[in-house]
């Protein structure tokens, strides 16, 4: 097991690796620098642009560039933001918190809504709340989830003259704040996964349902809780379990947009300015965490897999 | 256009005839009751909240950035500048704000202020509440010009500065430079503490100002407060402005509409459509940026001065401007809004007339008469870049110009116009007095992005900033703008755009000002 989990954190650092060279190469082909943003309209001359290029080290060749990164990187020196001279991985420790707040409601959110459908719709099968619940699923994976945040947020306003506040509380601070701030886009982050969970909990729930098994079970005089719980749900929750940790990077991505519209200073915002800005070393930065924070997930959910099923224990435990 | 449509005067509300400076001509009290403005005397106490777009990138230190988003919250708030554009005449005037009068000397090359001998810096250490003085103008000047500061251009013609006794003080140009007491009043140039320009603390992370607000409380991105300083010089009646870090446009409509922003800006159709005709806002209109056309010149066949006229006649920027913007003025080069010299609509039809048959005709002459293919790089800023982009398109296809569009990112459009990496480009600038504008066509400036080599061009800048004149250097401005258009016929500034900014109505004496002019939340009030 432990060489097993070994391997799937080596094959994550070569990822990570690959991902820091293909941004750091991409990011030079983009045109124009932090410094022609830095220098819009001001009317500075060539020769300003030339000096701050090379207080910045941006006139030094590429490959260069990405030695002396990853030289660095490694030691855990992310670089210093070209606009606040802040160590990038202070920006990003400072902005992750709400990050994480945001992504977690959404995928506690989408889980349990998920499930509780999926099961509703499963158990219900071919009835209107079936058809119902299966509406809604398709609607909700259908709309994107910037859209959903801007119908919640026009409607409350128009309807109510109601905003959440833009001006974030953390949760200890002001938690009444903190939480009508959050909901709008946690919900609209959430209703996603929320759908794509609850299709899958119900399509395999409803195999399970079907398989021999479960008539065992129930020809063992077993209640219908204990059949739908213990023996079905236990089943099904592998590939809902896959499902949420792709979630994940949708949730992630999705705070980027949806940070920005609500004022959540969150890492979603930040990468978001620091393209805007050409703020090279942000950008890679987040891209590096954001690359190894679902790299670990996925080898989260990786080990859950054996803790659920003993069957894939077994098997990886046999195999190496 | 109906009432809603005010000019920049009548924004003011009633009550703003009570206060001291206030043209007495104003015929603004029945258009601002239209807007819906408040109505309620002038009174001490509250808090405005205003959004603000962006957070400063770079720090607070005025000699080292010039991002909009700290002159936005800091220019004439917490600092205070020499002079000051009194927003309540038709063409920006200058106002003293540190200083009370000035004098130029005959040749132009000498320029005396007298200071305000009342005003102490803000109760910050290490300045602690020390009276300012002469002294403080010499080392912010001194400082501007040994710094690497973007805008340190502006201080370049200045030789010396010095000061005689505690209120006075006198800049030595080593030649004429016409355009000095407009950029004394430009937001950039703030007064600074002797201590922060040497660096006894660092003006980078404290501001301390003379002006009528100082910075309380400030989390990045997330918001600004300031709090009335209690040791301003004048008077201001708002106890605090908060400035929370908003830029999306659904999510500032929603915070105005809940009360959560007292003032914020909004686009064309939001206002039109949302805050338009209720009693529960006002909205103000303000001049603003130019749309940027670019022709490169080094490119084929652009080199041709006739394809390039050809190009500026045969679109319609007064139908772009209407269509897709809604509010617009025609322009040449300079803003209508601040300098007489702008040439007016006739003036324009004259050398810039739409007429895409004498552009043909030109095309013909310039031997494509059958037209030709090229690219049109557009800066996205908003949706509506585009559409004007789409527009200019269809427009130049009119004459057989067949374009493809290739919209870009603010920052990538920048760099490729200044490395004249475009065919034509689509733009926004940011330019106010008429020396800043036409400065940038000079031989080799970093902002000529259609690469203009023209000596005539760079004598007239020249003899412009030598005129000391007004009438004589307006009429400099505008022969300068005919030759750019006819002549030189690579880069225009064919639309000029508002602003639209919408208020609660419990805001009173509410006023926009085309330059960062902070100094004006003092006049304000709100009413509860």
């Amino acid at each position: 097991m432990i060489r097993y989990v070994l391997g799937r954190l080596v094959y994550g650092l070569v990822v990570l690796a690959l991902v820091t060279v293909f941004v750091f190469v991409a990011i030079t082909f983009i045109p124009s620098d932090a410094v022609d943003v830095m220098l819009a309209d001001t009317g500075a001359t060539e020769e300003q642009a030339a000096a701050m290029r090379s207080e910045l080290g941006l006139d030094r060749p590429v490959w260069e560039q990405l030695g002396s990164f990853l030289g660095n990187a490694v030691q855990g020196d992310f670089g210093r933001s070209f606009y606040t001279d802040e160590p990038v991985v202070d920006l990003f420790l400072d902005r992750i918190p709400i990050t994480l707040q945001l992504g977690g409601l959404a995928l506690v959110i989408g889980t349990v809504l998920g499930l509780v459908l999926g099961i509703i719709a499963a158990v219900r099968r071919g009835t209107a709340t079936d058809g119902a619940v299966r509406v809604t699923a398709v609607t909700f994976l259908s709309v994107p989830n910037f859209v959903l945040g801007l119908l919640i947020l026009t409607a409350l306003g128009l309807w109510f003259a109601w905003s959440p506040p833009f001006v974030y509380r953390g949760p200890t601070e002001d938690f009444v704040s903190w939480a009508q701030h959050m909901a709008i886009p946690a919900i609209a982050l959430g209703t996603a996964s929320m759908a794509g969970i609850t299709r899958m909990t119900r399509s395999s729930l409803l195999e399970n349902l079907g398989s021999q098994y479960i008539r065992t079970v129930r020809a063992k005089g077993a209640g219908e809780r204990l059949v739908l719980f213990k023996h079905a749900m236990r089943n099904s929750v592998i590939a809902v379990l896959t499902l949420i940790g792709v979630d994940l990077a949708t949730v992630l991505g999705g705070t980027v947009i949806l940070e920005q519209m609500f004022s959540l200073p969150g890492t979603g915002q930040l990468v978001y300015q620091a393209v805007l800005d050409r703020d090279y070393p942000v950008v890679i930065a987040c891209t590096i965490f954001y690359a190894g924070l679902f790299i670990v997930t996925m080898i989260i959910i990786d080990l859950l897999y054996a803790f659920i099923d003993p069957r894939i224990r077994a098997a990886r435990e046999a195999g190496r | 256009m109906s009432k809603r449509t005010l000019p920049r005067l009548t924004t003011l509300a009633c009550a703003a005839l009570l206060v001291a400076g206030c043209g007495s001509g104003s015929d603004s009290g029945d258009d601002a009751a239209a807007a819906g403005g408040a109505g309620c005397e002038a009174q001490q106490g509250g808090t405005l909240t205003v959004q603000q777009p962006f957070e400063p990138g770079r720090g607070l230190n005025f000699l080292v950035t010039d991002d909009p988003s700290l002159m936005q919250i800091m220019s004439g708030t917490v600092y205070s500048k020499l002079l000051e554009v009194d927003p309540e005449s038709e063409e920006y005037a200058l106002t003293g704000d540190l200083a009370t009068e000035w004098e130029v000397s005959e040749d132009g090359l000498t320029y005396t202020f007298q200071l305000r001998d009342d005003v102490v810096w803000q109760d910050i250490a290490p300045v602690s509440g020390r009276p300012f003085t002469a002294d403080d103008v010499v080392a912010t000047f001194e400082g501007l010009k040994a710094s690497q500061s973007p805008h340190k251009w502006m201080a370049e013609p200045i030789a010396s500065v010095t000061a005689e006794g505690d209120s006075t003080v006198v800049f030595q140009l080593s030649q004429p430079y016409a355009p000095f007491l407009d950029y004394m009043a430009h937001h950039f140039n703030v007064i600074l503490p002797r201590e922060g320009v040497e660096g006894q603390f660092d003006m980078g992370t404290t501001a301390i100002g003379t002006g009528p607000y100082m910075v309380a409380e400030h989390t990045p991105d997330v918001e600004w407060v300031l709090e009335r300083n209690p040791d301003y010089f004048g008077e201001a009646f708002l106890d605090e402005i908060r400035l929370p870090v908003i830029s999306d446009t659904a999510a500032v409509t929603a915070a105005l509409r809940s009360g959560r922003l007292d003032i914020a800006t909004v686009p064309f159709d939001v206002a039109e459509n949302t805050f338009a005709d209720t009693p529960d806002f006002q909205l103000i209109e303000q001049p603003s940026n130019l749309v940027s056309f670019d022709i490169n010149t080094t490119a084929e066949p652009f080199t041709d001065v006739r394809v390039r006229r050809a190009i500026a006649m045969a679109i319609d920027w007064e139908g772009m401007g209407e269509s897709i913007r809604g509010r617009y003025n025609a322009t040449s080069l300079l803003r209508p809004d601040i300098s007489p010299a702008a040439l007016t609509e006739e003036e324009l039809a004259e050398v810039r007339p739409y007429d895409p048959e004498q552009a043909r005709e030109l095309l013909a002459e310039a031997g494509y008469p059958d037209g030709f293919s090229t690219t049109l790089l557009v800066q996205q800023l908003s949706e509506s870049d585009v559409r004007e982009g789409e527009w200019i398109v269809a427009d130049l296809a009119e004459v057989g110009i067949e374009v493809e569009i290739q919209i870009q990112d603010p920052a990538t459009a920048v760099g490729r116009r200044r490395e004249q990496q475009y065919d034509l480009s689509k733009a926004a600038r940011s330019v106010i007095f008429p020396d800043q504008t036409i400065q940038d066509y000079r031989t080799g400036s970093r902002e000529n992005y259609a690469a203009i080599s023209d000596p005539e061009v760079d004598r007239m800048i020249a003899e412009s900033r030598a005129e000391l004149d007004e009438e004589a250097r307006n009429e400099m401005y505008r022969e300068f703008q005919r030759y750019m258009e006819t002549e030189v016929a690579a880069s225009f500034l064919p639309v000029q755009y508002y602003q639209f900014w919408v208020a609660s109505s419990r805001v009173a004496n509410y006023q926009q000002s085309p330059i960062y002019q902070g100094s004006l939340y003092a006049d304000m009030w709100v009413c509860e």
